[in-house]
């Protein structure tokens, strides 16, 4: 049940973002799925009483699936998504259990844009890097400012 | 293996699978397998929502335009009821003006604007009185036939007496026999024709007219038809009811006449 929960999330939020064209410009879905994804495991797995590592690993696994997705589905090479998505499942565990231990409203949101700024610049940095790419700094500034803005509501509201 | 030792180890595998992918692919594309396999099904999903999208947008759009044509239709009804009255009046007042030509005895044209209050009468009111040269008593008709008399008149308006008040009466003759009665209203759709001798041979759909010996209606005027004779059970005189030829409920242009001097 909870995966299938999460397979519907996965192509709510692919559709979403590809279908329509305020989230596709603005918004960053798929880091906000696998944030929130490592947020349920970290809690899951906190209840179970398991170690914290079973949980990274979930989050790690989901956020390289996510990535690769995003990244077969963007025509380019595959890993940059992959890359990013990862090590944003391998961060929420950590930054949750070792570094603010409680979950308040206002963390949610500190860490929605700043997992939002490194996405996109782990994308954009690997795209360059291995396709030759060009992205003048002002266009991914603001794309990254306004999609770091755009993400802070989910980063409030999707609490563990 | 501590927590911080599972975590870099993690790190390590991500970043240098990822890497060594991404290098792997500078030049050549791979894994055109996984592609397929993960593309496919979105692609479809995708090619699904763009159809359904495209389905919404095309019956939101058909239900837009089902709209303004629906308030283009009641709009073009609109019209075309309004040229139809603009016909029939049209018709209407054609008939009055040769009427008029013919009709020594013209005083005006009028417009019935409304029914009478008193309930105890029928009557209408005319859109024009006295200063028109409405006189009281004058005659009403249509270019069907016999309406009824001027009531009363003030300045601008005129009240009817209808044919079919029960005040109301007429001399008139039978066309065909040449008989002469009184016709009086009933104080329903029909009038009646009073002193006919039984021994006078009146038949169903005979033509009454005005005789002009009552000194108010001209002569010749249609009044009605004969509907319904009897001639048993009655006492001095045949019981016939006539049908006038201008219902009273279908009024909307009338001509006054002059009254004329009387004949007997």
């Amino acid at each position: 049940m909870n995966a299938l929960k999460w397979i519907f999330l996965t192509v709510l939020v692919f559709l979403l973002q590809t279908q329509c064209s305020f989230f596709w410009d603005f918004s960053n879905l798929t880091v906000i799925l696998v944030y929130y994804f490592g947020l349920k495991s970290c809690q899951r797995n906190s209840d179970r009483a398991y170690s914290g590592s079973k949980s990274e690993f979930e989050s790690v696994a989901f956020g390289v699936i996510i990535g690769w997705m995003e990244d077969v589905i963007s025509g380019s090479i595959i890993g940059p998504g992959l890359l990013s998505k990862g090590l944003l499942g391998l961060m929420t565990p950590v930054v949750f259990t070792d570094m603010i231990f409680k979950w308040t409203p206002l963390w949610g949101a500190i860490i929605v844009v700043i997992f939002t700024l490194f996405d996109a610049m782990v994308m954009v940095s690997s795209r360059m890097m291995f396709t030759g790419v060009h992205v003048t700094a002002a266009i991914l500034f603001q794309a990254m400012c306004v999609q770091s803005v755009l993400n802070i509501p989910f980063g409030i509201l999707l609490r563990p | 293996m501590s927590k911080g030792r599972k975590r870099l180890l993690i790190l390590f595998v991500l970043v240098s699978a990822a890497v060594a992918l991404m290098s792997y692919q500078h030049d050549r594309k791979v894994f055109s397998l996984f592609d397929v396999v993960i593309s496919y099904p979105y692609y479809a999903l995708n090619e699904f929502t763009a159809n359904a999208n495209s389905t919404i947008r095309r019956m939101r759009s058909a239900f837009e335009e089902n709209k303004l044509l629906r308030k283009e239709v009641t709009q073009l009804l609109l019209e075309k009821q309004q040229y139809r009255e603009i016909i029939l009046e049209n018709e209407r007042l054609k008939a009055l003006l040769s009427f008029k030509e013919q009709a020594p005895e013209y005083v005006t044209a009028a417009r019935v604007i409304a029914r009478g209050s008193d309930r105890l009468l029928n009557i209408v009111i005319l859109d024009k009185g006295e200063k028109d040269g409405i006189e009281k008593g004058m005659a009403v008709i249509t270019p069907k036939g016999l309406i009824g008399k001027v009531y009363s008149v003030q300045d601008s308006f005129s009240d009817v007496l209808l044919l079919k008040d029960s005040n109301f009466s007429v001399a008139v003759r039978l066309q065909n026999s040449r008989r002469e009665g009184i016709v009086s209203g009933a104080g329903y759709d029909y009038c009646l024709l009073k002193y006919v001798p039984p021994e006078e041979n009146v038949v169903k759909g005979e033509v009454v007219i005005t005789s002009g010996f009552d000194g108010i209606f001209p002569e010749g005027l249609p009044v009605g038809v004969v509907r319904k004779v009897i001639k048993e059970g009655i006492e001095f005189f045949q019981y016939i009811e006539v049908q006038p030829f201008q219902s009273s409920d279908k009024l909307e242009d009338v001509i006054v006449l002059k009254r004329v001097l009387s004949k007997s």
